[in-house]
């Protein structure tokens, strides 16, 4: 084993080298081993006798010694010489060649040592997780990962692997820290540093890569780097444990579905939180669970329990076969050891008896298990026959009582529809058709469909029941052919058994790939598909959600309509209403089933053809099997699945086609005409009679058929393909040999294929044989094998989805960059930055409240699709933001009130272009569009910070402004807080003309002192880091003590006018007269806003009086901006001279209104009364001024005139941001915030 | 510009899905109109050899289904055609090819890698994807 290693002086004595090599050497204890061992030998062993030392248990060790140095360091030691050889190889292999890149002795010496180290740590642990309870390492490694990257609890480690970092030209010996979203290298070495932490989410490519300077390596690409990990224990296990990682992160860009699946993974391991490698362990359970459903086509949520190795007594050929039993909730399965022998699915709701028969020296503990349709299985050799049998008898008792409870609750539904809706009878084929699948004979399967023919002519049998055309009369040879395949499968099922629980061989295949006759297909399509389980498992479930989804309309509906009559139209079965309707039941069943996929074209032909041949619940079985399992997001929004599939399929190509795919790299050919190929599995493109076989072969074999009959379709094909001059005449040479593929066995009415129609280019294409074809494919490809293909599926989905995101990525900054200043380089950075923002917060759950996953939806425009709440936008700000103080507390105010004024609609998350509009004015606006901005968001209403809901005050403001109009006058409340805890309400009644929005709207509103006050603490902020910094502080004091001046003189003045003409307001008639008295004829709008809070000082009204009180207050009208128009002559205020000329207001018209606001304004909780009222004394509640005067008196001083002229460079902060990403500060968790309000 | 070469043009049709590309294709390449139309899944094809203004043009006409149709060229030509009826689709098409080749000479003159064909306003009308499905 490995030791921790030890200098050791004398590496001769008593020690026999027996290997070396520059850097190692490997011992052996004298006098060990060999026999007689002479007096040396002797002497060693009394030696160590005495001393006690290691060596007697470990006489073999290896040293490293570095070529120039005297010092020895003992690295390993082992007491047989197998062990020691596995240990002198691993090195070998492993570092040898690692070594030879250093320069300094030194450096290798750290770098073996900590090697050394590390694979002990690594060994403690593995061990240590073996026993269960780990957890006292796993921990220590949890806080490590943690302190060291900056990860909060949320993030999960899922396991730590010792191995090396290949920085420039130096390996790093380090740790590698996998979790759930994130790949974390560490490693500290003399004195240097390294740390890395990359996004699952953000890799593009990871490759086991071999050179010959590293044998064993990982690559990691992400889109701007490659990192290069190698020297691990067990590179295959760290490998597998990587890929399963990023798929899930790339599941998660994929579809809302991701998110809530894979949420699960931490919320599972909280139940337990002391055991965190049972993490590790729980994704290695799925990953086997997944490849056992793969293998038996089972339903979605099969859980693998365990599996055993046994042998199967296979009545056919009279023989115990080798192989696997595997066991699950639901199911036994076997599969022989030789692949094609046998495979076995016995539902276990199938199953009646299960007994241990008796043990024999021929037989050792035998279990046979028997079915409903008196099947008998025999299986033999089980180790731990005991267990297994208490394991499947615990199961079955789960699932008889799940069968007897659905008997109940269907058995009762059926009985009441029946009598209602004599339609839906017809519907409810599902009870006995599941017996007739299980145990019943063909002839009665017929009868059954007569009797339902009789009642209600709907798709309770497949269509192709109707339009198939027997004529017995005249024997015809292809009907001797069909009756001759009929015949093979009955002696099949005579001999293989029927239903589920037939033992599936080599023989089976063969049938299948000589086509399955007509009357048969649907019934093995189930059964091969496993959709037979799904249906059984799930009776009554089609019904329903044809009765839910019937009469609902969305898009997925309009695009089902649409293409109704554009699926099958040359089959007769789909030129009447009859199958129409059929289709489109299924169609809009699985739309409402799965609103992930809805409906996606190439959907209604696939199924226009399950409908030929199967009832119709069965045709939504089987659609619901391709969908979700045996095409894999095939047709989701963006086609992915295929998409990666093409992707296979080009590889494929280059693989066992290379002639053809330099050609048609540059043809393009491959990406243009397969997604037609692998969305319908050829049934658009041959004829349909052709196409079924494909089909028949698909739901056998899986994926593997369509990719083997592609490529042989290229290889058919190969010399007209290679002579075409441009992809135009490829696609026409493809084109026209896939329409002359034919099926002579074909019992149909010739169907002419559509395409072949179209296309008269005069000389036929030479008939292929459909089934020759299959043959031959087969011969010449059927060597690849599904699990390769998953392989490669998932190399293609990273590049696919990272494609993808790219294309959102362009999508988005293409329809902004004329929007703004920026750059479209600028824009790409941001969009990242905005992105990551979004990612964390569905990693570890946004602290708002508002669940990612709702968040993001693919489905969504571009634009929306990532969207951050205020805590995301928090982080961003301060990194991005100019005017971002440093000043903790107050970043986070101003944080928040940008927030709010970016979030248009109210709806607490803003998207990137509210995002990038906010920023481009800090970063490219002018004076006043800055100005400005900052004064909006001082003036816009506030919210409690310690709300619960802190959106419900904004919503509700929202709906008021929604309400405005020119000619109505509203009242507006302004709940808000100030930093001490208290709260104060005001109403502000206003006119407004037509307001372009409502952040536009702020500008026309009055700053009250308190907010001005914050206006100037966000100043003093601002520039707090500032060159200039002495002259803007001087400065702003300057213009804040000015505009108090200027608050104090309008509330003079406002108070005058108050008393003018307080109670005899008269509505609306008298803001027009005052108006008029001004003489500012032109201003369309009043504005008014007058605070009327229950400040203490109030003379007339009591301090937190009820609402009442207040709106009563307020219909005394007010002026507090009668100096605005007076003091402004800017011309940027000119044009729109009637805003800002708005001085007057009152408003006595609106008091209903007001009292309704106010009242909901209550219930909205924003009005939390606390107990006393605190010290508001020195806010004078009539104190207001204007953004024209604070633009004025900004604009007269020169510091602050070029503080705010000043264009920034977002580059920086840029760069700078990414830095902060890189190294994890910014990952920490917001502090939590204490605001104190400065005088 | 020798006018005797062969020139090959290509046009893609892109529209809503329904409206009738394919239609529009095959009565232009094989002056035919089915009632009964597949859903194109992907990309169909299909070529037909044109004589415009004495030039020998062979014409690869391909339906590619487009989510949306681009809303932004407003100088497009149009025209209101028929698969049905076959009226206008000719025209539209040698239109198409008629300003294409017109751009062709000016690529050719200027000696630059191909912008994207752009039509003017003033000549000609393009081909709204509308054939009048029945």
């Amino acid at each position: 084993m490995w030791v921790h290693p030890e200098e050791v002086l004398q590496a001769s004595a008593l020690w026999i080298t027996e290997r070396a090599n520059p850097y190692f050497i490997l011992q052996k204890r004298k006098g060990h081993g060999d026999g007689r061992g002479g007096l040396a030998g002797l002497l060693v062993g009394t030696l160590d006798v005495v001393l006690d030392s290691s060596a007697r248990v470990a006489p073999y060790r290896i040293l490293y010694q570095t070529p120039d140095s005297l010092i020895y360091w003992i690295i390993a030691h082992g007491c047989s010489r197998k062990e020691i050889t596995e240990h002198w190889e691993w090195l070998e292999q492993n570092l040898l060649q690692t070594l030879s890149i250093f320069e300094n002795e030194n450096d290798i010496t750290t770098f073996v040592k900590g090697k050394v180290q590390g694979i002990i740590a690594e060994y403690n642990k593995n061990h240590d997780v073996k026993e269960d309870d780990d957890t006292d390492k796993f921990k220590e490694a949890i806080c490590t990962f943690r302190k060291l990257f900056g990860m909060p609890e949320e993030e999960k480690l899922v396991n730590y692997y010792s191995c090396s970092y290949w920085k420039g030209h130096v390996p790093r010996q380090g740790w590698l820290y996998l979790s759930i979203n994130h790949i974390c290298f560490y490693s500290y070495l003399l004195g240097k540093e390294a740390k890395l932490v990359i996004r699952w989410a953000d890799i593009t490519q990871l490759e086991k890569s071999a050179t010959l300077l590293l044998p064993d390596a990982v690559k990691v690409s992400t889109r701007v780097a490659e990192h290069v990990f190698s020297v691990f224990l067990n590179i295959n296990e760290t490998f597998k444990l990587m890929e399963q990682l990023a798929n899930i992160a790339m599941r998660q860009l994929l579809d809302n579905e991701g998110f809530e699946q894979d949420r699960s993974l931490p919320k599972l391991k909280r139940k337990t939180p002391k055991k965190v490698s049972a993490l590790k362990r729980d994704l290695d359970a799925r990953a086997k669970s997944e490849r056992y459903r793969a293998l038996f086509r089972l339903p979605k949520d099969e859980k693998l329990d365990g599996h055993t190795g046994c042998t199967l007594w296979t009545p056919f050929n009279k023989m115990h076969i080798l192989g696997q039993m595997f066991v699950s909730t639901n199911y036994i399965c076997f599969t022989s050891k030789e692949e094609t022998l046998c495979s076995l699915i016995i539902p276990l709701r199938e199953v009646t008896i299960v007994e241990k028969a008796d043990s024999s020296n021929f037989l050792p503990s035998p279990v046979s298990i028997s079915t409903k349709n008196r099947m008998t299985f025999l299986f033999a050799n089980l180790k731990d026959r005991d267990f297994l049998v208490q394991r499947i008898s615990d199961f079955l008792q789960q699932t008889t009582s799940k069968i007897y409870f659905e008997r109940e609750t269907t058995g009762s539904v059926n009985s009441s529809d029946d009598e209602v809706y004599s339609q839906q009878g017809s519907l409810l084929s599902s009870s006995p058709q599941r017996s007739s699948l299980g145990s019943e004979g063909s002839s009665e399967g017929e009868r059954q469909f007569n009797l339902n023919d009789n009642s209600v002519p709907t798709a309770t049998q497949a269509l192709m029941t109707m339009y198939r055309r027997r004529s017995p009369e005249e024997f015809n040879p292809k009907l001797a052919k069909e009756f001759l395949k009929e015949q093979a499968w009955k002696n099949h099922i005579t001999e293989y058994g029927q239903g589920v629980c037939m033992y599936r061989t080599e023989k089976t295949k063969d049938l299948v790939l000589k086509g399955i006759p007509e009357n048969m297909r649907g019934e093995l399509w189930l059964l091969f598909s496993g959709a037979i389980n799904e249906m059984a498992t799930h009776p009554g479930y089609y019904e329903d959600l044809v009765e839910k989804s019937m009469g609902k309309y969305n898009l997925a509906t309009e695009e089902i309509e649409r293409d109704l009559h554009r699926s099958l139209p040359e089959h007769p079965a789909f030129q009447n209403e009859m199958g129409i309707a059929a289709l489109r039941r299924v169609l809009t069943a699985y739309a409402f089933r799965n609103p992930n996929i809805g409906y996606c074209q190439a959907m209604n032909i696939v199924t226009s053809v399950l409908l030929l041949y199967a009832k119709e619940e069965e045709a939504f079985w089987l659609l619901v099997a391709l969908c979700e399992r045996m095409l894999p997001d095939y047709y989701n929004t963006r086609v992915v699945g295929a998409l990666v599939d093409q992707g296979v399929f080009e590889e494929l190509a280059r693989e066992y086609v290379p002639e053809l795919y330099d050609c048609m790299q540059d043809l393009g050919v491959i990406s243009t005409i397969s997604l037609s190929w692998f969305l319908t599995l050829f049934l658009s493109v041959m004829p349909f009679e052709s196409a079924v076989v494909v089909v028949d072969c698909f739901f056998y074999e899986g994926i593997k058929v369509i990719f083997q009959l592609a490529l042989n379709v290229l290889h058919a094909n190969i010399h007209q393909l290679l002579g075409a001059k441009d992809d135009g005449e490829a696609m026409t040479v493809l084109g026209r040999y896939l329409d002359s593929v034919t099926n002579k066995d074909s019992t149909l009415p010739p169907i002419p294929h559509l395409h072949s129609l179209l296309t008269d280019d005069g000389d036929p294409h030479p008939e292929v044989d459909i089934f020759k074809l299959v043959r031959s494919s087969y011969e010449k490809f059927g060597s690849i094998r599904a699990d390769v293909i998953e392989q490669m599926r998932f190399k293609q989905r990273l590049r696919v989805i990272q494609t993808i995101e790219d294309t959102t990525k362009r999508n988005v900054v293409r329809t902004i960059v004329t929007e703004t200043a920026f750059s479209i380089d600028e824009l790409e950075e941001l969009y990242v930055l905005f992105k990551e923002e979004h990612l964390t917060s569905c990693y570890w759950g946004g602290t708002g409240g508002s669940n990612p996953t709702e968040r993001h939806d693919p489905s969504l425009p571009y634009l929306e699709q990532y969207r951050i709440d205020l805590e995301q936008f928090r982080g961003l700000f301060s990194l991005l933001f100019p005017w971002a103080p440093v000043n903790g507390a107050h970043a986070d105010l101003l944080a928040l009130r940008f927030f709010r004024l970016l979030d248009h609609n109210g709806d607490s998350l803003i998207n990137f272009r509210e995002f990038i509009s906010g920023l481009s004015v800090l970063c490219h606006g002018d004076l006043t569009e800055k100005l400005k901005l900052l004064y909006k968001m001082h003036v816009i209403p506030e919210v409690t910070h310690e709300q619960e809901e802190p959106d419900s005050a904004f919503e509700a403001t929202q709906y008021f402004f929604e309400d405005i109009t020119p000619e109505t006058s509203n009242g507006r409340p302004c709940p808000r807080q100030h930093a001490r805890g208290y709260e104060i309400v005001c109403v502000v009644p206003m006119t407004l003309p037509h307001l372009p929005s409502q952040a536009n709207l702020y500008v026309f509103l009055s700053l009250l002192q308190s907010q001005f006050i914050e206006l100037c603490k966000t100043l003093y902020n601002m520039f707090s880091e500032d060159a200039q910094e002495q002259e803007l502080y001087h400065a702003t004091a300057t213009v804040t003590s000015l505009l108090l001046e200027m608050g104090e003189v309008g509330k003079l003045f406002c108070h005058s006018k108050d008393q003018e003409d307080g109670p005899a307001q008269d509505g609306g008639t008298k803001p027009e007269g005052v108006f008029q008295q001004r003489g500012q004829g032109e201003g369309k709008e009043e504005s008014q806003a007058r605070p009327c809070g229950p400040a203490k000082r109030d003379g007339r009204g009591e301090q937190l009086s009820a609402m009442e009180e207040i709106r009563l207050e307020d219909s005394s009208p007010k002026d507090t901006g009668t100096s605005s128009s007076m003091l402004i002559s800017d011309d940027e205020t000119k044009d729109d001279t009637s805003m800002s000329s708005y001085s007057v207001l009152s408003g006595g018209s609106h008091e209903l209104d007001d009292k309704l606001h106010c009242e909901d304004i209550n219930d909205d909780t924003v009005l939390v009364r606390n107990g006393g009222l605190p010290h508001s004394t020195s806010i004078d509640k009539d104190w207001a001024i204007t953004f024209e005067q604070f633009l004025a008196s900004v604009l007269t001083e020169q510091a602050l005139v070029l503080y705010f002229e000043k264009p920034v460079e977002v580059a920086a902060r840029i760069t700078n941001a990414k830095n902060v990403r890189k190294v994890g500060c910014s990952l920490l968790s917001a502090s939590d915030y204490e605001i104190s309000l400065s005088g | 510009m020798t006018s005797r070469k062969k020139v090959l043009l290509k046009v893609i049709i892109l529209g809503d899905s329904g409206v009738g590309k394919t239609s529009l294709m095959n009565q232009y390449v094989n002056r035919k109109f089915s009632n009964q139309y597949k859903a194109t899944i992907g990309a169909d094809f299909l070529t037909k050899e044109v004589m415009v203004d004495d030039r020998l043009v062979t014409m690869q006409v391909t339906t590619k289904r487009a989510q949306a149709w681009c809303q932004s060229k407003n100088n497009i030509p149009y025209f209101e055609t028929s698969a049905k009826e076959a009226i206008n689709v000719e025209q539209a098409f040698q239109t198409i090819a008629r300003n294409a080749l017109k751009q062709e000479t000016e690529v050719e003159l200027y000696n630059e890698f191909p912008e994207p064909i752009k039509l003017d306003r003033n000549d000609r009308a393009k081909t709204s994807a509308e054939a009048c499905t029945c």
